[in-house]
């Protein structure tokens, strides 16, 4: 009954808050309390908007009723439902049929909900009905089962899972940070894709400390790999780095080292996925860490990125939002989970609405974030660009005591000092907007949340020579900048992939410099027709240089990072494919997010960069967009 | 000591007094300069004649004493007031732009203009003109006035300085150590240019090491020593030696 | 090799009394070389490119070169031009802007929605001379070197941009047609059969407006002659009575009224300004003036011979993207200009050296 209070007092308060004058605001929290989120039926769709009203289905191939592992996923979908004010229901078959599920997913699809989050267990068998979905106007995303749009090939929008790249990579730098002489990955399924990006990772990041690995293949018999691993480091008795994919890997693993007679003082061990034998060695100090795919966000990330694409228009940055490595060490598992727990928090930045109209958006996301999910916030931050005085409000924030602090990351090396004094005193802290992650600021905070450079260039890439193309250029103005490099770089990558030639351009500062500039390398290149342009100040002269050429959009293809008015404009009369966008709400209802999922259940961000754009604007969203921008975009 | 000249002052300068701060660079000189007179102003470095010059010339103020031009007690708080009375220096390094054309040197802050309506424009070809012909009366031949100073000699340089100042009519004319860089050549030349200039009746103050010069080109000359003058002497009253051990203080006076 | 030598004794004369002898020549032989040699070079649609492509820098260069023959440099044009480009664009059509707001709250005539050219072009013209006029004074007061005062200034102003514009990109759709007039597509010049291709524009025209005024102002006026010996020789100049300080700062307003021209032009053809907007167009103007014959430390320099200059750098960079030299990648072009400014600064020295013997 608490939990439904707390509904009621959310909806009042977004329903209030909500500036959008929709009429049905206070009607519709109504209908959400008459309905079960689990119920049968989801509710018909109201158009996407900022006032709440949603209703999405889940369809999933199994559930907690039969797979314990889903409890947890389920929970992640209903707090998340609670805490947004949306109404979810949860269609899965009574036992694993993959045909019922997708039976499931047609249903979904006849019932037009607002949006319909499903795991792509089998890509070729959903294809259709996830098709209907997408050619009804529903937004789909995909968790927990999937490989993201791309490599399915399907179009749904993202994909939440763990990232086994970044979960090698991450777990890696961990293993190898107190030093080490030689590393090796115990993989049990070599071939498996997920598995063998695993090791990829892990070598990657001890070879950037210098310490060489191998990949050590062990079979599906524990009794064998104990011995192969035996008989490794007899061979290579100067290994002391151990990676594991899982608990059938770190099962013969944990013979092997009783076996030796081995101590956590001699090696250092980390391990994919938890199991009671895992979490016993991690109290004990034998293994480090055990990384978790967080199935919770999964669920709670479910939902919470399709009320983002419902109500705000705002879409998923990445083919794959990653959910997972989530690190489980001592200290974590000490800790329990507390869903009720107050939590409070302090958002330090550089800039505020009051006297630039770029962060109101942010700051609106964090407050309506806050307001969504009973998180008491502050925003502290200067009159006028100060970063001076913006470190002496993180040491005020630090002072405070929070729950959790979010912040700019403006000036990695005046703030580390302020920054490093709240995060010893076990305040968790997360960036947001200005920063470069915790590895690049070199200050351990959680994760940063902003856009990801190189894969707006490369998405960008990939919707740019989706249509073919002769020749790409990246026009960039502002070389040596590392984002727009980035930019550039996932362009050209992108093009590259599609065989198609692309290069930078460098043009300056000055846009009628800039405009020849750019006429001389098309005369000079005549066969270009894939342009990009990296904001406003480089597709402004671009658009004078269309001008003086002639050029019709049918000649060329051409996206932009960013939005302006004139980009705006040239979206709607299709010059432009796209404007990519930040996101800037993300960023700020992001942060509260992951304070939030942090301090009361325990999800830690996964990545060192949350990404919250690449976000597409197009002619498809467009109005959308306008229409909510200055509050929402 | 006498003053041998019966024309009239042209400057007096009376115990005149300097100080930096706590440094005192004049304790009280007289100076007084008449019609027609080439006068020497010797001393060693740091005795205070530029000091005195640089007062006379507007650079400094002095701290107490008065001055006495044409007559008429005045002030002089800048090189413009100097200039306005008709006092011109000639530096040894500073008189010129080396990068600018010898007429616009020559004209510098006192260009010829026409005006229509509002729209002034310097008179170039007239001022170009005026500048090689005044330069001829004086007994300076130039390739042209369009050339750059910068491409001139040592000696040609202060040739031009000082038939700028005669040209604009000075009353007083400056120089200050106007052949400390020059070749003997170059030298009598300029000397010869200031002959020119007491034939026309301008007094002369020249500040100088050499004491040949000055029994070249100059009736009489002052010794300065510490900020105080030792004294004014006629061509021809004291040996080389005699004022050699002025100067350094060898000698008393 | 004898006609060689005899050019450059022709040209090093020449030289000596012309700063622009020796960069026109060098100009004129990359231009031809450039005709020759460089595929689609001759057309009208490149020549109008490389012509266009200083239509802002090329007011900046003007301004800096008054500069530069006094001796000094400013450092803050860029924010100046952000300036006048703010001002301009906000009040010559009305835009949502808080600076439309705030003057109109002022009393002055100007709303959203209802844009007043006339206050428009005052505020573009006067706020940057102001700003240069502060420049000059701190330099004149402090006697710090205008290197490090305008190094100061050059973030102190963007501040000052940023606060006037509220830190947001301005950009407004509606094109008045007064525009066209500042700075719109020459039609009567790109239509006549002779100009098949060209992309002329009215900014070509203002911009030699402005070299005219800046060519009579500083060779054909006191004031100019005053700048020349200020830059050349300040001590001479203090000495002949001219007020040094007052021409310096005389030099920094007419350098800040050069830049709120250059924002004005710049506005009316992309209608679109912002807080960083010409960061780095200094450096550009200053590499001009001296590819243009001026001196790094003062006294020597020409209007005409900076805008040769300027596009030269203009010309060489459309050299470099149309050659399409393999192993010079397009974002890798500004280090050939680079080595090129400093290739005909060798030579500048060099005549100006035979030149003064």
């Amino acid at each position: 009954m608490q939990q439904r209070l707390y509904l009621i007092t959310t909806l009042l308060l977004v329903t209030v808050l909500a500036l959008a004058a929709c009429a049905p605001g206070g009607d519709s929290g109504q209908q959400e309390m008459a309905q079960s989120e689990e119920g049968e039926g989801a509710a018909a769709a109201e158009a996407g908007d900022a006032d709440g009203g949603l209703s999405f289905i889940a369809v999933q191939h199994a559930e907690c009723a039969w797979d314990s592992f889903w409890c947890t996923v389920q929970n992640g979908i209903n707090s998340a439902a609670d805490d947004l004010g949306v109404d979810v229901t949860i269609l899965a078959p009574d036992e694993f049929d993959l045909d019922k599920t997708a039976s499931l997913i047609e249903q979904a699809v006849a019932a037009n909900p607002d949006g319909i989050m499903l795991t792509v267990t089998d890509p070729i068998l959903f294809k259709e009905p996830i098709m209907k979905a997408i050619d009804a106007g529903i937004p789909v995303i995909a968790y927990n089962a999937g490989s993201g749009p791309i490599a399915d090939n399907i179009p749904y929008y993202t994909y939440l899972g763990q990232d086994e790249y970044q979960g090698g990579y991450l777990g890696g730098l961990r293993l190898a940070a107190g030093g080490g002489t030689q590393g090796v990955c115990i993989n049990q399924q070599v071939g498996h894709t997920g598995l063998d990006k695993r090791c990829a990772g892990f070598s990657d990041a001890l070879a950037e400390s210098g310490i060489p690995t191998e990949v050590l293949a062990i079979g599906d018999d524990p009794a064998e790999a104990t011995t192969i691993i035996g008989d490794y480091y007899t061979a290579n008795p100067d290994t002391d780095v151990f990676l594991t994919l899982g608990p059938n890997g770190a099962n013969p693993f944990y013979v092997f080292v009783e076996n030796e007679g081995l101590t956590a003082d001699d090696i250092t061990h980390g391990t994919f996925d938890l199991s009671e034998e895992i979490k016993a060695n991690i109290v004990s100090g034998m293994t480090m860490f055990g990384i978790d795919q967080q199935p919770f966000l999964q669920g709670y990330g479910g939902v919470s990125t399709l009320s983002m694409i419902a109500r705000y228009g705002i879409l998923p940055a990445l083919p794959v939002s990653a959910t997972g490595p989530g690190f489980v060490d001592a200290a974590s598992l000490a800790s329990e989970p507390d869903p009720d727990a107050p939590v409070s928090v302090i958002a330090v930045q550089h800039a505020e609405c009051a006297w630039d109209s770029f962060w109101c958006v942010v700051q609106n996301g964090i407050n309506t974030a806050s307001e969504m999910m009973g998180v008491d916030v502050t925003i502290l931050a200067p009159d006028e660009f100060d970063l001076d005085k913006t470190a002496s409000l993180i040491e005020q924030a630090v002072a405070a005591n929070p729950d959790g602090i979010m912040l700019t990351v403006t000036d990695p090396i005046l703030f580390k000092e302020p920054i490093m004094k709240a995060i010893d005193a076990g305040i968790p802290v997360i960036a947001y907007n200005a920063g470069s992650g915790p590895i690049a600021d070199n200050i351990p905070y959680y994760t940063y949340l902003g856009q990801d450079e190189y894969q707006g260039g490369y998405l960008g890439g990939l919707r740019l020579a989706a249509g073919g193309g002769t020749q790409g250029v990246c026009i960039n103005q502002q070389v040596g900048h590392t984002g727009l490099d980035k930019r550039c770089a996932g362009f050209v990558d992108a093009l590259g992939e599609s065989g198609i030639p692309a290069e930078v351009l460098a043009i300056g500062d000055d846009p009628a410099e800039a405009a020849t500039i750019i006429g001389d390398y098309f005369t000079a290149n005549p066969d270009t027709d894939i342009f990009l342009t990296l904001g406003p100040n480089g597709a402004n002269p671009f658009y004078v240089f269309v001008e003086n050429e002639g050029l019709m959009a049918d000649d060329f293809t051409h996206g932009t990072f960013d939005l302006s008015q004139e980009i705006n404009a040239n979206i709607e009369s299709g010059l432009t494919m796209f404007g990519i966008d930040q996101q800037p709400f993300l960023q700020g209802f992001g942060g509260i997010q992951a304070l939030n999922l942090l301090v009361r259940h325990g999800i830690v961000p996964a990545l060192p960069v949350t990404p919250t754009g690449p976000g597409f604007v197009d002619q498809g969203n467009l109005s959308v967009v306008q229409e909510l921008a200055g509050e929402y975009r | 000591m006498a003053e041998g000249n019966s024309q009239p002052v042209v400057v007096e300068m009376r115990q005149i007094e300097r100080r930096f701060g706590s440094v005192v660079a004049l304790r009280g000189v007289d100076f007084t300069v008449r019609k027609g007179e080439v006068r020497a102003l010797m001393g060693d470095n740091g005795a205070g004649k530029s000091t005195l010059i640089k007062v006379l010339t507007g650079v400094h103020t002095p701290t107490r004493g008065r001055i006495v031009f044409d007559g008429q007690q005045v002030v002089i708080n800048s090189p413009a007031d100097a200039r306005a009375l008709g006092i011109e220096t000639v530096y040894q390094d500073l008189a010129l732009v080396p990068l600018m054309s010898i007429w616009r040197n020559f004209f510098l802050g006192r260009e010829l203009h026409k005006q229509v309506g509002p729209v002034r424009w310097l008179r170039k070809k007239e001022m170009s003109e005026q500048c090689r012909k005044s330069l001829h009366d004086i007994g300076i031949e130039i390739r042209s006035a369009e050339d750059k100073v910068g491409t001139l000699s040592g000696g040609e340089r202060q040739s031009i300085a000082i038939g700028r100042a005669i040209h604009f009519g000075a009353k007083l004319l400056i120089l200050d150590e106007p052949t400390s860089a020059l070749s003997v050549a170059e030298t009598q030349k300029v000397l010869t240019y200031i002959e020119n200039a007491k034939d026309k009746g301008l007094p002369v103050i020249f500040i100088t090491h050499n004491v040949n010069h000055i029994y070249q080109v100059s009736d009489s000359y002052t010794i300065i020593r510490q900020g105080e003058k030792v004294g004014t002497y006629q061509k021809g009253d004291l040996s080389q030696q005699d004022i050699a051990d002025l100067i350094t203080g060898a000698r008393e006076k | 090799m004898h006609w060689a030598k005899n050019l450059v004794d022709s040209l090093s004369h020449r030289f000596g009394r012309s700063p622009v002898a020796g960069p026109l020549a060098t100009f004129v032989v990359v231009l031809l070389l450039c005709l020759l040699f460089v595929p689609n070079f001759g057309s009208w649609r490149t020549i109008s490119g490389i012509v266009t492509a200083v239509s802002i820098s090329g007011f900046v260069t003007i301004g800096i070169t008054f500069l530069m023959v006094a001796g000094e440099f400013d450092l803050s044009i860029g924010a100046m031009i952000a300036m006048s480009g703010y001002l301009f664009g906000a009040v010559a059509v009305g835009a949502d802007s808080q600076i439309t707001r705030g003057l109109g709250a002022a009393g002055l005539p100007v709303a959203e929605g209802s844009g007043n050219l006339a206050l428009a072009l005052i505020l573009a013209l006067t706020v940057p001379a102001l700003m240069g006029l502060v420049n000059g004074l701190i330099l004149v007061w402090t006697r710090i070197p205008s290197f490090i005062v305008t190094l100061g200034t050059r973030q102190i102003y963007r501040g000052l941009v940023w606060l006037t514009s509220g830190g947001v990109l301005l950009q407004t759709l509606g094109k008045p047609p007064i525009f066209n007039v500042f700075n719109g597509r020459f039609e009567l010049l790109n239509n006549l059969p002779l100009f098949e291709g060209a992309n002329f524009r009215t900014a070509t025209v203002w911009l030699l407006a402005a070299a005219f005024l800046g060519q009579y102002l500083l060779v054909h006026t006191r004031i100019g002659n005053h700048v020349f010996a200020v830059g050349g020789n300040v001590g001479a100049a203090t000495a002949q009575g001219i007020r040094t300080s007052r021409t310096k700062v005389l030099c920094f307003v007419f350098s800040g009224l050069m830049a709120g021209a250059a924002g004005v032009i710049s506005f009316s053809q992309f209608r679109s300004v912002r807080v960083a907007e010409q960061a780095g167009v200094e450096l550009t103007a200053i590499a001009a003036s001296v590819v243009g014959g001026a001196l790094l430390n003062g006294g020597y320099g020409s209007v005409w011979g900076a805008l040769v200059g300027i596009l030269m750098i203009s010309l060489l960079r459309s050299a470099v993207i149309l050659l399409d030299i393999p192993f010079i990648p397009a974002d890798n072009f500004p280090a050939v200009i680079g080595a090129t400014i400093i290739a005909s600064v060798i030579l500048n020295n060099y005549l100006r050296s035979r030149a003064s013997g």
